[in-house]
């Protein structure tokens, strides 16, 4: 709990979680949802983390229904989350994200965030193809970049508000149960 | 200066000491409520109704903490209730390193009442006389007989929502009305009715399905694991020791750690010496009779640190089996998918309910299984919650894939084993004088490890588990058939077990010590077997039992009363 100064301490505790029991996460409690401008990336540089963005979005983008992955803030939740991962972890996502660049180079010639929304979509169709048994770095890196962008995404107040419109965590009067048996299965 | 004496001195405010409080303060006696953590306040410590995005880590927990989870964090806690559990640091254990013990504790008024699980399911005589039916272990000084009317007690008092049933090996209670089942659990249900042998039926939980005695009902949050601001489900603060209270007879003193039951002149016990937590100054507090209920290992620890002249190997041990016996039930053992044949649109979710279904033992009951003993329930059931776990299942990307989790969501389901552990007198705790805590209370060293029938059992469990989920349809992506380290379950249970021989056991049948007349034992502590089910509803209903003969004692005028040392 070395460096974390008054007003962040008033705000865990006013939030209820024992200030000394957050360890390293004490700069976080400005969320990323409430003040994303405030939160400073703590792992990626700004260049992986405008990659991520974009590749975030490509995963969940916007639609008629809701926000994206981009709105969502979902590159930053990727940045905390992996700046607290072990090392070989945040090496998997370094060496992950090269591979991406390496793949728009090698078809493109181009970096990816250069590439138009064609080739990126190529690249995306290249990585997701094996999604049920990623066979080398590319696809596996999929894997962990999907399931980061869904972690991100239905936990932010986009994805729980306004995708999915979520009632719930809140006083009910009942809970009904099911509905309509045989929907079920 | 006068040195208060108190009638009673209960040690622990959990689910057990909450328990004695209100029994013996209602009964006449004066009691001190002594408990070793903090008051909380709800207002503060409730995060019940957060959502993820005001975690700092979305209620995932820190990444590079998830991968050491052992003690305490290794139990059910997350970044919402974390402050709500024992920082291990401060109060360390040790174990063999071949042999991992998860001991998930909390220090503060209710205990583990808090945050625990809610599911109340009487033990039937399978567990009560299961040495009798299968020739192992002892048998408990009683059967169900004998302690139906405490369940009836506990259950009339606290709240216990549930669905009578008529199983044999699940006694039924006195319930609220029964929560409702999801979609997805009446599939299962169906599958599980057509084995004939076995039931489903909805969880027999501790919260509140009406107003009850002055506390409101449940409003459906979903969250009770957090804690509860509007007292909805059992602990301790929210209905047990507001009737202690009302009595004008209980004091409940906080930040106290116990460490050593005193004994005076005749070796009888005369009080409890403890450390202030915040201060660390030593302080005494006397009363005619110590009423342990400070959890499991706990009460023995304070038993076996207590040595003196009388008691050379921890005050009650002249049996030499305190320490011994420990159990805890497995867990993380099971199957888990999707029914995802008509998945659709949600326009209400199931998460509001804190509850799952529970399919009861049905091994070896009439029927004797060659590859093991005793048996396991199931929990399980499952419904649509905020967080959409099939996503991760859910193939593709793009606009259609976010459609997709969207419109096309299944009803998760699961059913994972609670099996009993057998009492093995070689699964101990001992004393270890070379470590010390945070305020210098030597610490427990924990062997204890599963054998060969919790292996075998777990087999089985989780072989028809996934039989039973296919036959309702599911698609499964989850199993599991290694138990998780014991202390896991957080249903730790033996250790100074009930007999009716001084011998072999440390309390006879009313919890009292064969060694020392004035100390009782009432947590899980005094279990001389583990049953399957969870343990804490019986704990209560073995404390309101015991208490019952306290006040018989105490009424009768406590002769041979110690004689505080002052």
């Amino acid at each position: 709990m070395s460096n974390i100064d008054r007003r962040t301490a008033l705000k865990l505790i006013a939030a209820g979680v024992l200030a000394e029991r957050l360890g390293e996460a004490q700069h976080h409690l400005e969320t990323i949802a409430r003040a994303p401008g405030a939160y400073k990336l703590q792992f990626f540089t700004p260049a992986q983390n405008a990659l991520l963005d974009q590749l975030a979005e490509l995963i969940i983008p916007a639609d008629e229904r809701s926000p994206g992955a981009r709105e969502a803030k979902v590159s930053l939740f990727i940045d905390l989350m992996v700046a607290n991962s072990r090392k070989d972890v945040q090496q998997q996502w370094i060496s992950g994200l090269q591979s991406i660049e390496s793949e728009a180079k090698r078809r493109f010639r181009n970096r990816f965030l250069n590439c138009n929304a064609g080739q990126q979509d190529e690249i995306l169709r290249a990585m997701a193809a094996n999604e049920n048994r990623p066979a080398n770095e590319l696809e596996r890196f999929f894997a962990a970049l999907k399931l980061m962008t869904i972690n991100g995404y239905y936990t932010s107040p986009v994805g729980i508000h306004k995708d999915l419109q979520y009632i719930g965590n809140t006083a009910q009067v009942d809970f009904p149960g099911c509905q309509a048996p045989g929907q079920g299965a | 200066m006068a040195v208060k004496i108190y009638d009673a001195i209960v040690v622990g405010s959990g689910a057990t000491g909450g328990w004695a409080a209100k029994q013996l303060t209602q009964g006449g006696m004066e009691v001190l409520l002594l408990e070793a953590g903090r008051k909380l306040d709800p207002a503060k410590d409730f995060l019940e109704h957060a959502w993820p995005y005001d975690m700092p880590f979305r209620g995932f927990g820190r990444p590079m903490d998830l991968e050491v989870r052992q003690g305490s964090a290794a139990g059910f806690s997350s970044e919402y209730t974390t402050h709500l559990f024992v920082n291990d640091a401060d109060v360390p254990y040790t174990t063999p390193p071949d042999k991992p013990f998860n001991w998930v504790r909390s220090r503060q008024v209710g205990g583990r009442s808090i945050t625990w699980g809610r599911q109340s399911y009487r033990y039937s005589n399978y567990d009560f006389q299961a040495a009798s039916h299968d020739g192992y272990g002892v048998n408990w000084p009683f059967r169900y007989e004998d302690l139906a009317p405490y369940y009836d007690l506990v259950e009339d008092f606290i709240g216990v929502s549930g669905r009578a049933e008529g199983w044999e090996a699940l006694p039924d209670g006195r319930f609220l009305p029964p929560m409702k089942y999801t979609c997805g659990e009446l599939e299962l249900k169906k599958a599980v009715d057509r084995y004939g042998d076995r039931i489903l039926t909805i969880g027999r939980t501790a919260i509140l399905t009406r107003n009850h005695r002055g506390r409101p009902a449940c409003h459906w949050c979903g969250h009770c694991g957090r804690g509860c601001t509007t007292g909805s489900y059992y602990s301790s603060p929210a209905s047990t020791i507001p009737a202690a209270f009302q009595t004008g007879r209980l004091t409940l003193q906080p930040d106290s750690i116990a460490h050593e039951v005193l004994v005076d002149g005749n070796g009888l016990a005369r009080g409890v010496a403890y450390i202030e937590r915040l201060t660390n100054r030593s302080r005494e507090v006397y009363g005619k009779t110590v009423v342990l209920c400070a959890s499991t290992l706990e009460s023995t620890r304070l038993m076996l640190l207590s040595r003196s002249r009388f008691h050379p190997n921890g005050i009650g041990n002249s049996s030499g089996v305190l320490g011994h016996y420990l159990m805890d039930h497995t867990i993380g053992c099971g199957a888990a998918g999707f029914l995802t044949r008509t998945a659709g649109p949600v326009d209400r979710w199931d998460d509001g309910r804190a509850n799952g279904i529970y399919v009861p033992r049905f091994r070896n009951l009439k029927t004797k299984r060659p590859d093991y003993i005793r048996g396991f329930g199931y929990q399980g059931g499952g419904g649509r919650g905020m967080f959409p776990t099939h996503a991760e299942h859910t193939p593709g990307y793009g606009a259609a894939f976010k459609r997709a989790v969207r419109e096309r969501w299944p009803y998760p389901i699961r059913l994972f084993a609670w099996g009993e552990c057998l009492a093995r007198y070689e699964n101990h705790v001992r004393i270890n004088y070379e470590k010390k805590d945070r305020w210098g209370i030597p610490v427990l060293h924990i062997e204890c490890a599963f054998g060969d029938n919790e292996l075998k059992m777990m087999k089985d469990a989780v072989d028809t588990a996934q039989e039973m989920l296919r036959a309702a349809g599911a698609e499964i992506t989850e199993v599991n058939y290694t138990p998780r380290p014991p202390g896991t379950c957080i249903h730790e249970i033996g250790t100074a077990r009930m007999g009716t021989d001084p011998k072999t056991s440390v309390l006879n049948k009313w919890n009292q010590s064969w060694d020392v007349k004035n100390l009782f034992v009432t947590d899980g502590a005094s279990f001389p077997s583990s049953g399957c089910a969870n343990p804490t509803l019986t704990m209560m209903a073995v404390t309101a039992r015991a208490c019952e003969y306290i006040l018989d004692q105490y009424k009768k005028g406590f002769k041979d009363s110690p004689q505080a040392n002052v």
